[in-house]
């Protein structure tokens, strides 16, 4: 009773510290706030210049030593930070401000109708997003007389506008008139025609990509952009600074750069989900620890039946009866969890043919793991007392190249017909070589990978499998270590939280999807995007949630 | 430490990059270098194998616990992004785990470098023993060890040709910046280097031209105009090429250009040796064909194992040949057409072959995996905590 108090401490303690890390920053007062939000975003403290929008809502705009500006939204009057939302330049950001709350009429079509009710009003059989545009998406209609109408659709406040309507006879010709959106080549060019400049200069870094344009005159534009190009928008501006020339650019570029103070994000690795994932991890390292602890402690449990596992003595000992060896493969890789993990099973295998005086053969791709298995054959035959029996040449080295071991493993099974075959580790192509020779022999075969590619193989030629964690849970299920049970049991505990956590995410990330989203609402950047694609996302998150095609488009 | 701007790196800070400068691949600095860790590693294991028994299992458990130890901090510790990319923060200002990851990372190597000799051994001490016991089959075993040998030898020749060849090719480029003497040996080099471009130019149309006509795309009067302009592209080449040497050879000294076809030449040179040729035969014509004929039985096998699998003999073997049969059919055009007539954008839509193995692989299948996936996951979060903090019992730790 007590240690189950204590586990369900630990884990809701956990929890908690993870819901901590995932919610909304609070802070008590304005000097807090502006302290914590300087760190975090590498500025002075007083940086942050606090607006009001029209419609009462508090932001603080703060400008990045990048450039750029972040814009942190205040629930109510007090410090709690709902969001932030990121800007080219605290100008843009101020620009933002000004706009909130700003009356937006109806809209005359809402994207989320559109497809439905464009339809209609076409009369069209089918119709679907086609590609996106300068500002716009397009969709193409297919008409009844075989014939293809395409819109070009913008975004007009919250509501869809046909900017532009044509009519093809081939759905090719339809596709052939569009402008691409830029990739990095069109945005140069096209950056450089807007600019009466040329590109003078590019470097790629891991996170922007930087261009330099100089006009005539010796005036330097740099420009940074997002390393990746947006698969919706195109190549995505985040920056741009002018200088007076090349070298003044290169040297502000560097000069701002070269200082190892500037970091553009910290503890990038978080950014996204927070400490939730680490305190996450950490709950389930605490599960297995503790049960650990408790099956230490005599409170260990029953392992179901693993066919595989029984097989084991089953086919040592018909080895046995037919006077042939049995073998075993760690598979390809390299020393690690893994093959640790083989080489366990198979020292419970060598055990039980060491008993019975059965040869065995131990073939390796690896040097490493051929070391540590001629050590571990060598420790069986020593405790089970039968040194004498213990051949150096029946655990082998073949070959680290993955078809010259695949050959010299099918060459053992088919010259000395070996009676069992334990393939255990990480297999790839040659699983299928080794499985299907063992067969020809007419060998029992007990298999396990970690290459879940290659389990449907394994389980079409072999006489048993373990699936998945099975084959971790073998050394518990053979040796019945204490710890070894209980960290087995701990596995199962993290693996009933991890399917309730997926149950609950499922509920609550589907309610989210449902909900009618309000471009409005959209902090600028996702609203550009929104703009060029909000049907086919709306479309894309139904499809992913129904059977798609339940729902029938009635025709007029 | 992390510059952003390419230009303004320093040139090789790191020893390899100034020795390769230097025109060789390995200095004496770099030999040095490996002998040093050579000794202390033999060193280490000789002292590691003289501590008793019951004090190895306290240090092996411990170096496991800092190796792991130092990945999960890798993982943890804050990482920056810059401008110039991603950065940690040092570890009290001592250690920067992922500047430090350049010289933990090679260490597994090194111990694997070793113990591939025992690999090796092992090798030795099964074929060897098969041949001189003349015990059943030890033909393959001679020629098992044959190859060993060949290759070995042969790989070892070329390396050494390598280490020759890029010294020479460098005292060529230190030949251009003092201007030394244009002589006739270099002009010979030049020839050989001028030949094997007019070569590549001629086999980058033949090639593409040759396909064509096997494709039937190009008729045979094309062909032929075709390979005629190559061979006139080439002769171009080629004398262009000696106009430089020429050239070179009139005013005296060796010029860049003439130097670039002197270096081709060497690479030509050496590709002519007869070692050379012996070991990419073995290599390309033998090795690498075998591996493809290795790989090529997969086909067969996946058959024979597909036919067993699926004989219908219980109701979870029933269960597997329908999918797999709806599965197969998906990518069957004739099978398509069974179902084409179904309304695509109807009810009747979904009972298309196409749309119900689809939905087989993406609702049945997936999640299937991503289970299997994630059940592995946590076994080896389980077995790695447990090495890592000396709980395992048995292989890693005794």
């Amino acid at each position: 009773m007590k240690q189950r108090l204590l586990h369900l401490t630990i884990i809701a303690t956990t929890a908690l510290l993870a819901l901590a890390g995932c919610g909304k920053p609070t802070y008590g007062n304005e000097q807090d706030y502006r302290t914590a939000r300087g760190e975090a975003y590498n500025v002075d403290a007083s940086k942050g210049t606090e607006t009001v929008a029209p419609d009462g809502t508090r932001f603080y705009v703060w400008p990045l030593r990048s450039g750029e500006a972040l814009a942190d939204v205040l629930e109510g009057d007090g410090f709690n930070v709902d969001r932030s939302i990121p800007f080219g330049s605290p100008d843009e950001a101020s620009a933002y401000v000004a706009t909130v709350g700003e009356e937006i009429g109806d809209p005359a079509i809402p994207p989320a109708t559109f497809l439905t009710s464009r339809a209609q009003e076409l009369g069209a059989d089918s119709g679907s997003y086609l590609a996106n545009g300068d500002g716009g998406a397009y969709y193409l209609w297919t008409m009844p007389d075989g014939t293809f109408t395409r819109d070009f659709v913008t975004l007009d406040g919250n509501s869809y506008a046909i900017a532009e309507t044509n009519t093809f006879a081939a759905s090719q010709e339809a596709e052939d008139g569009i402008e691409r959106l830029p990739s990095f080549e069109a945005y140069t060019a096209e950056r450089s025609q807007e600019l009466g400049s040329t590109v003078v200069w590019g470097t790629n870094t891991r996170s922007w990509k930087l261009f330099a344009f100089a006009d005539g005159q010796g005036r330097t534009t740099v420009d940074v952009l997002s390393a990746d190009a947006d698969p919706q928008i195109g190549a995505v501006r985040r920056h741009s600074m002018a200088y007076d020339d090349l070298s003044a650019a290169i040297a502000g570029v560097s000069a701002q750069l070269g200082d190892e103070s500037t970091v553009w994000m910290g503890a990038s690795q978080y950014s996204r989900l927070g400490w939730g994932l680490i305190a996450f991890v950490l709950v389930l390292v605490a599960l297995v620890l503790l049960n650990i602890r408790a099956a230490i402690g005599g409170k260990g449990g029953t392992i179901r039946r693993i066919a595989g596992l029984d097989q084991i003595d089953e086919a040592v000992g018909r080895a046995t009866e037919i006077a042939r060896p049995v073998l075993m493969v760690p598979g390809l890789g390299v020393l690690s969890g893994i093959t640790v993990q083989a080489l366990t099973i198979f020292a419970y295998v060598i055990r039980s043919a060491a008993r019975f005086g059965t040869p065995i053969r131990l073939l390796n791709a690896d040097a490493s793991v051929y070391a540590v298995a001629q050590e571990i054959t060598r420790d069986v035959y020593m405790s089970e007392g039968v040194p004498e029996a213990y051949d150096p040449t029946s655990v082998r080295f073949v070959s680290d190249r993955q078809f010259a071991f695949a050959a010299g493993v099918a060459g053992t099974i088919q010259r000395e017909k070996v009676a069992a075959t334990f393939f255990m580790g990480d297999f790839y192509a040659e699983s299928m070589i080794f499985a299907e020779n063992a067969n020809m022999v007419g060998a029992i075969q007990v298999a396990a990978t970690t290459q879940f590619t290659q389990t449907p193989f394994f389980i079409a030629a072999c006489d048993y499998v373990l699936l998945g964690d099975e084959f971790y849970a073998a050394s518990a299920y053979l040796g019945r270590q204490p710890i070894l049970v209980g960290s087995l049991i701990g596995v199962d505990k993290s693996k009933m939280l991890i399917m309730a956590a997926v149950v609950v995410m499922s509920i609550v990330h589907s309610v989210q999807m449902l909900r009618p989203v309000d471009p409005a609402t959209l902090p600028p950047e996702t609203r550009e995007i929104w703009s060029a694609s909000g049907q086919k996302y709306l479309d894309w998150r139904k499809d992913d949630m129904f059977f798609k095609r339940l729902p029938k488009i009635e025709r007029p | 430490m992390f510059h952003f701007l390419a230009q303004t790196e320093p040139p090789g800070t790191n020893f390899w990059a100034i020795e390769r400068t230097g025109g060789s691949l390995l200095s004496q600095q770099a030999f040095m270098f490996i002998l040093g860790a050579f000794i202390v590693t033999i060193l280490l294991i000789f002292a590691i194998s003289r501590i008793p028994s019951n004090f190895r299992k306290p240090i092996t458990v411990g170096v496991t616990f800092f190796a792991g130890l130092f990945y999960v901090l890798e993982f943890l510790w804050p990482r920056h992004i810059t401008a110039g990319g991603q950065a940690t923060q040092s570890i009290f200002g001592l250690i920067d785990l992922q500047e430090a990851q350049g010289i933990v990372n090679p260490i597994s190597q090194v111990l694997t470098g070793f113990l591939l000799a025992l690999g090796v051994l092992s090798i030795f001490r099964v074929h060897f023993g098969r041949l001189f016991k003349k015990q059943k089959d030890w033909f393959f075993s001679l020629v098992l060890l044959g190859s060993l040998f060949s290759i070995f030898i042969l790989g070892m020749i070329s390396f050494a040709g390598d280490l020759s060849m890029e010294s020479r090719q460098a005292s060529i480029d230190a030949g251009v910046r003092e201007g030394v003497a244009m002589d006739q040996d270099l002009a010979a080099l030049a020839r050989l280097g001028s030949e094997a471009q007019s070569r590549s130019v001629f086999e980058n149309t033949k090639s593409p031209t040759l396909r064509a006509f096997q494709k039937r795309e190009i008729e045979r009067a094309e062909y032929d105009r075709l390979i005629q302009e190559a061979l006139a592209s080439a002769d171009e080449a080629n004398a262009s090429n000696e106009a430089v040497i020429q050239a070179a050879l009139d005013g005296g000294t060796l010029t860049a250009e003439a130097a670039a076809l002197a270096k081709d030449g060497l690479t030509e040179q050496k590709a002519r040796t007869g070692s050379e040729q012996a070991f990419q035969f073995l290599y390309q014509r033998g090795l690498l064909a075998m591996d493809a004929a290795m790989f090529s039985l997969i086909g067969f096998f996946i058959l024979s194992a597909a036919y067993r699998a699926f004989r219908v003999r219980s109701i979870e073997a029933s269960i597997l040949m329908a999918t797999a049969l709806v599965v197969l059919l998906m990518f069957v055009p004739i099978a398509l057409m069974l179902t084409s007539g179904l309304d695509p954008d109807s009810f009747a839509g979904n009972f298309r072959i196409d749309s119900v193995g689809s939905w087989l692989l993406s609702t049945i299948n997936v999640p299937a995996i991503r289970a299997i996936d994630l059940g592995l996951g946590l076994g080896l979060l389980a077995m790695g905590l447990r090495i890592m903090l000396g709980l395992e019992k048995g292989v890693a730790s005794e």
